[in-house]
């Protein structure tokens, strides 16, 4: 399972941690509380992944989601320090060249 | 001549068994010999064709899943009772497609009356 954590602002974005696995059995209520936490948010959003696990196409398609959402408040979707296996898919699926990913 | 070692796990096809699917894959993979990355690799690529198994037929009670430990790799073989529609078909599935083709060297489905999934991963091969 997965757990989240947000609502930390950082230098003026709004911080989003994730850590544990996101597959297909945890996917639904990650992107509920997904798009939950970023309802009522108006700024650019980091996703901490540091302690991000696991995650599948499934997930991946749930970050797609957010990241339309986000855009279309004129904002914009960080990927923080995924790990090498996340990092990975993320390159596997060409989704490195839609989201901005960073290392600090 | 030696015979190929199998790991066989029968799993209800249900999401929450996914994960006990990884496990399995992980200490079988180990056994094998791969290293962190390939194994990392394997369970991902499993996880993505069961959880394309899942949405696509969740009739189906039971799946059998073989770990084959040849001398240069593993072959994960699963198999499906029954018929079930192509599992890459719309947008989101090409994801999984591209995810799998990417950290396996071979992948292929055999219909008869039912269906074999075969994936190959061959040893030193991590991507």
């Amino acid at each position: 399972m997965f757990e989240l954590s947000t609502g930390i602002n950082d230098d003026s974005k709004y911080v989003i941690a994730v850590k544990g696995e996101v597959d297909i059995y945890s996917a639904p209520s990650f992107k509920e509380s997904l798009y939950q936490s970023i309802c009522d948010v108006n700024q650019d959003i980091v996703l901490d992944c540091s302690g991000l696990t696991y995650i599948d196409s499934m997930g991946l398609g749930i970050l797609v989601g957010v990241l339309k959402r986000v855009r279309e408040k004129g904002c914009n979707m960080i990927i923080r320090n995924p790990r090498n296996t996340v990092r990975k898919l993320f390159k596997i699926t060409g989704l490195d060249k839609a989201f901005v990913i960073e290392e600090v | 001549m030696k015979s190929a070692d199998t790991v066989s796990l029968c799993i209800p096809l249900k999401a929450e068994y996914v994960s006990v699917v990884r496990l399995t894959a992980s200490g079988v993979a180990s056994r094998a010999g791969f290293d962190i990355d390939s194994i990392e690799d394997i369970k991902v690529a499993l996880s993505e064709v069961l959880g394309k198994i899942i949405e696509n037929q969740p009739s189906i009670d039971r799946i059998n899943i073989d770990f084959v430990l040849q001398g240069d790799g593993i072959s994960v073989n699963i198999d499906i009772p029954e018929s079930i529609p192509d599992l890459f078909n719309n947008e989101e599935d090409k994801f999984a497609l591209a995810i799998i083709k990417s950290l396996m060297d071979d992948m292929e489905m055999i219909r008869q009356d039912h269906i074999v999934i075969t994936m190959v991963k061959k040893l030193g091969k991590a991507v």
